[in-house]
């Protein structure tokens, strides 16, 4: 199965290295959208089903967080997994961001396994190939 | 700012710079004190329970600061766009400040958003800041500064 996969980040940078790391990690990828910040990402989701979203906090327009909320007012994308890629490391922003929906957060700087091994467990996937029947908990 | 804040940031820069943009750095009290053209990106950390701004500067040659961004990208320096070395030291900014308020605290302090130009680079006061070399040759500097 081929994920489409947001990428929400103001760092066009860190965009490419979110990319790069996705195609290396063995995860079959379709089609990667990305978006500068939240309000960009809500506008991007009217157009492309996405099966995961990585997110930053820290963005102009839109922060993490208030796309989290305007995202959880939308029935069909509330269930779409988001993971937070950020340098915020305060536990009341992170236990916000996880309450308003973030199923995991990966902390920047980041290794490529970290990564890897952090959103195949949420999407279910080992090795390349699905955990059949799995229902594990992915909270972290 | 007291020698913590001169470690914290050297230990930050250190991590980051490995992790993500695959290179070292080693430190110097003692580096060259002239300007030079190259590049700043700086970001502010503001204390969650008092008014106390702490301002974290790196200052990088034009050559490091787009070997820097090469790296991080995975793409040639040569002929790389400035908008590309701007981005990749602004968020080279975040990370490190990001770390730097895990070694002192994250309830204490809050992020504000990296901002980097290319343009003079004045040395930072003796007290502030710290060079840094890469292979034997003079790189930048590093300071942090009560704003």
């Amino acid at each position: 199965m081929a994920y489409n996969v947001m990428i929400i980040d103001d760092s066009k940078s860190m965009r490419h290295v979110i990319k790069k790391v996705l195609k290396i990690s063995g995860l079959e990828i379709g089609e990667i959208i990305e978006a500068g910040n939240g309000q960009e990402a809500l506008d991007q989701l009217q157009d492309h089903w996405v099966d995961l979203i990585l997110s930053d906090i820290h963005m102009p327009v839109m922060d993490g967080l208030e796309f989290l909320r305007r995202l959880g007012t939308h029935a069909d994308l509330n269930d779409v997994p988001v993971v937070l890629v950020t340098t915020e490391r305060n536990e009341k922003r992170l236990a916000e961001a996880m309450a308003l929906g973030a199923r995991a957060y990966l902390s920047k700087p980041f290794q490529p396994e970290e990564f890897r091994s952090l959103v195949f467990k949420l999407l279910g996937v080992e090795h390349g190939w699905e955990l059949a029947g799995s229902d594990e908990g992915c909270d972290f | 700012m007291d020698g913590n804040w001169q470690e914290v940031m050297k230990a930050a820069i250190s991590e980051v710079l490995e992790t993500m943009y695959f290179t070292d750095v080693v430190f110097q009290q003692k580096a060259p004190s002239e300007a030079f053209r190259g590049w700043q990106a700086a970001i502010e950390m503001h204390a969650s329970d008092t008014a106390a701004v702490v301002g974290l500067s790196l200052g990088f040659e034009d050559s490091f600061a787009r070997e820097l961004a090469a790296n991080m990208l995975g793409l040639d320096p040569d002929g790389m766009p400035d908008e590309d070395v701007r981005d990749a030291l602004q968020e080279l900014a975040n990370m490190v400040a990001g770390n730097c308020v895990v070694l002192l605290g994250p309830e204490k302090w809050r992020l504000g958003l990296p901002r980097a130009h290319s343009g003079l680079v004045a040395p930072p006061a003796a007290t502030h800041g710290v060079g840094m070399s890469a292979a034997g040759h003079f790189v930048g500097w590093a300071w942090c500064r009560r704003e």
